[in-house]
């Protein structure tokens, strides 16, 4: 049996995930993850909380059951292996880590000997100096008689990383080894990190960051993971992009490529936190300041909005620039050209749900209406505020006749004082049924 | 003031020398202890009978040169052979083994759950142990013959060993934390003080008073039996124990990074949890219930000599067998003597103190 898949001649991958699925108490974490890690690399995981990069080096680790696919640790699964010999192949750092006692920095180093001790052994001259080494490689022999909790968290953490070293393992896996540090830490950590997997042949780490410009700067390649799937794998430069940042995390971020260098920044305004469970992509069609709370609503619950089509200088597109939501905008006081209704459609068709707020209907934006015929058969179109008062149609009915179309297309009517949050709150994280729960309005 | 600011727990080269001088102050103990007693055995007879014994000589050939005279009466020779070498010498090596053997399940619970209230009955072996006593005291086990002395033990031990396999049984479940086997211990204690009382009650004056004084504990009915079978469980436990001092040293980072060192983490809790609960049954069995020694000892040589569980473990077996040697004979001297005050009083009456004292001393360290 081969290590791994490899044409003859590569070196064969340290870590090889093959279609991977992992379920926790019933609900899948990883779904048919495939991923060959390379010697020599450091492969940074990211993806936001609950994406499954822990699930990921755990299951890699052996340490969780794995429902479908496999693993290769080395050439073997490591559920299989003892774990002692788990950890001659790997290190481990999670992400907590408070020791209960006062351990000196040496002792603590050297507990990263026992996978090589037997159950009784004792340490013997080659583990010494394996200690000794390790906390030299760290910058700890000056601290190697402290109290590990008299330590600083940075210090602390290099610590670990001593120890770490003294298993003389080949693979490093780390989750999330920066967090609580200030930045100076962060960037030592991550030095001595990326350091390692070159000191000797066949090394390679694998780091769950959440910190997405580390990741840039340090990884070898990135892994994006989202909702428990690997949307993505490669260097920093091909897979960083703001569309990807989207597409996993939720956040409208500028992604700066600048020769090799690659920065992502955020948003410039206060993105809306994604909510935990993800929130939904959300179009409203808006105008005149009628989508303003909606749209204020919707982010607040975490949703992801879009706005359309709107007027330069229109009070609802002024607040979609300041809360960075993206909207199809067309020259101020002008009717809409057919260039930002195509946009507009584009919008309404990604989105998940389409929102259409209570608008004042004039010869200049009736088109916002009649762009969204045909579109209550595929998407949920929910009508805010009830029928168009004649005093909100300033189209001689032609108005009313597009509420009525889409109407009989099956987009649903809010009955007043019915908010549209209620409605799409309760249906977030279902998939999108087409109106199974709305409340019956007619 | 130290130049490093933090303290060093644990220098490289002390604790040789200390744990050599707590072996020193401990064979001390034991050679003075054998001359304190109600009946005061001049040094010169003390060291001819045991010379007697140990040298297989017949008894009482030459010893007992000097005459012994207690409130105007002369203690014969045969009289002092008695007191001596079956009475008092077997209770000092019970107090110190018994001492040890606390030591080593408390400070091996304080590790296992990473908690620095754990002692020896955390798991509610000592209820299981004084249930087992009350069963012997109200339903009169083996008290019309000479067996009593033998079904106390034994029940006492069962009581506590089957206490302990429920809890062992219950960490195998999957959703057994740490959490959950401390309160598991919790409310089998309080189940079983529940049973004492309503066992107590059925025959109050025949068992309440037994009970509270077994309860306190003591070694006044020790013998070179109990001495030989807690002998073994406690050298024996005791070296398994200390030799899983790395392990113990692993569980204190989290069962996550035990793991990632290779550790089997379910695996050595479930192996300590049963040594500890076999020597604290052990000791229970013939002792009665003598609390506090098993939480101090480790604390204190913790505190000394740093937490690394290889060397706190035997050190602190040490340290508890003179801490319960002492206080056994304290017990043994204040009140006229005669073994009246119980060894579990003086435990915890010195012992509080001096833990406090401890604890202070130094201020705050992390550990606790």
């Amino acid at each position: 049996m081969s290590a791994a898949t490899n044409p003859a001649g590569l070196p064969p991958s340290p870590l090889a995930l093959d279609e991977v699925g992992i379920s926790l108490g019933g609900a899948a974490v990883l779904r048919s993850v495939s991923l060959d890690l390379r010697p020599g690399e450091l492969l940074a995981l990211v993806g936001p909380n609950g994406s499954g990069k822990t699930t990921l080096l755990r299951s890699a680790l052996g340490l969780l059951p794995v429902a479908s696919g496999r693993i290769r640790l080395l050439g073997d699964d490591p559920a299989q292996l003892s774990p002692r010999e788990r950890s001659r192949r790997a290190a481990w750092l999670p992400q907590e880590e408070r020791p209960s006692e006062d351990f000196s920095v040496g002792h603590f180093v050297a507990m990263g000997r026992y996978p090589h001790l037997g159950s009784y052994g004792q340490e013997g001259e080659a583990d010494r100096r394996s200690v000794d080494r390790a906390l030299e490689e760290a910058g700890l022999t000056a601290l190697r008689d402290r109290g590990v909790l008299t330590l600083s968290g940075g210090e602390r953490q290099r610590a670990r990383y001593a120890r770490a070293l003294a298993q003389q393992a080949p693979l490093l896996f780390l989750d999330e080894p920066t967090t609580h540090l200030d930045i100076g830490f962060q960037i030592e950590l991550m030095r001595q990190h990326s350091a390692f997997r070159s000191a000797a042949p066949g090394r390679a780490v694998v780091a769950a960051l959440h910190d997405l410009n580390l990741a840039c700067r340090f990884a070898d390649r990135i892994a994006w993971l989202s909702h428990g799937r690997l949307v993505a794998i490669g260097s920093p430069g091909d897979t960083a992009t703001a569309e990807r940042v989207f597409q996993v995390f939720g956040v409208e971020a500028t992604v700066d490529h600048r020769g090799k260098e690659v920065f992502v920044l955020p948003p410039k305004a206060r993105a809306p936190p994604p909510s935990p469970g993800g929130g939904r992509r959300v179009h409203v069609v808006c105008g005149g300041g009628s989508g303003r709370t909606i749209l204020a609503q919707l982010l607040e619950a975490g949703h992801r909005v879009s706005a359309g089509a709107l007027n330069l200088l229109d009070s609802d597109q002024e607040f979609c620039q300041e809360a960075n939501i993206p909207a199809a905008v067309g020259a101020p006081f002008s009717e809409l050209t057919e260039q930002v209704r195509a946009e507009n459609r584009r919008l309404s068709e990604e989105a998940e749900i389409v929102v259409v707020a209570p608008f004042a209907i004039g010869p200049g934006n009736l088109t916002n209406l009649e762009d969204l015929f045909g579109l209550p058969t595929k998407r949920d179109v929910l009508l805010v505020g009830g029928p168009p008062a004649p005093a909100r149609d300033f189209c001689a009915g032609r108005g009313q006749s597009a509420y009525d179309r889409l109407k009989g297309e099956g987009a649903r009517e809010l009955p007043a004082g019915v908010g549209v949050l209620s409605v799409i709150d309760r249906r977030s994280g279902t998939p999108a049924s087409p109106s199974a729960d709305l409340p019956a309005a007619q | 003031m130290t130049a490093t600011g933090g303290p060093a727990p644990a220098s490289r080269h002390p604790w040789h020398w200390r744990a050599a001088l707590l072996v020193g102050l401990l064979a001390l103990a034991l050679i003075l202890s054998p001359f304190v007693g109600p009946v005061p055995i001049p040094p010169r007879d003390v060291a001819g009978i045991v010379l007697e014994k140990l040298t297989g000589g017949t008894y009482p050939a030459n010893a007992c040169p000097d005459p012994v005279v207690v409130a105007g009466q002369m203690v014969p020779c045969p009289v002092l052979f008695v007191i001596l070498w079956d009475a008092r010498i077997p209770e000092l090596l019970l107090a110190a083994l018994v001492g040890a053997g606390l030591a080593l399940a408390g400070g091996t619970m304080q590790g296992v759950f990473r908690n620095p209230l754990g002692d020896p009955y955390l798991l509610g072996i000592s209820s299981g142990a004084a249930l087992g006593a009350a069963a012997v005291f109200v339903f009169g086990v083996g008290s019309r013959t000479t067996s009593a002395e033998i079904a106390l033990p034994v029940f006492a031990f069962g009581g506590a060993m089957g206490t302990g396999a429920i809890v062992l049984l219950a960490s195998r479940s999957p959703r057994a934390t740490s959490e959950t086997l401390l309160l598991t211990g919790v409310a089998l204690g309080a189940f079983f003080s529940a049973l004492i009382a309503l066992l107590t009650t059925l025959r109050p004056s025949a068992a309440a008073l037994p009970l509270t004084f077994w309860i306190l504990g003591g070694f006044a009915a020790a013998t070179w039996t109990q001495v030989a079978v807690v002998f073994a469980a406690v050298v024996a436990g005791g070296a398994l124990l200390s030799l899983h001092g790395r392990d113990l040293d692993l569980l204190q980072l989290g069962d996550e990074s035990a793991r990632g060192l290779g550790s089997d983490v379910r695996v050595v809790r479930e192996r300590l949890l049963a040594l500890s609960a076999l020597v604290t049954a052990v000791c229970v069995a013939f002792s009665g219930i003598i609390g506090f020694v098993g939480l101090i000892a480790p604390h204190v040589v913790r505190r000394v000599q740093g937490p690394s569980y290889g060397r706190l473990l035997p050190v602190a077996a040490v340290f508890g067998a003179l801490f319960l040697l002492i206080a056994d004979d304290v017990a043994d001297s204040v009140l006229g003597g005669g073994g009246l005050l119980p060894v579990g009083v003086v435990t915890s009456f010195v012992g509080g103190p001096f833990f406090l004292w401890i604890l202070y001393r130094r201020g705050p360290r992390g550990s606790t």
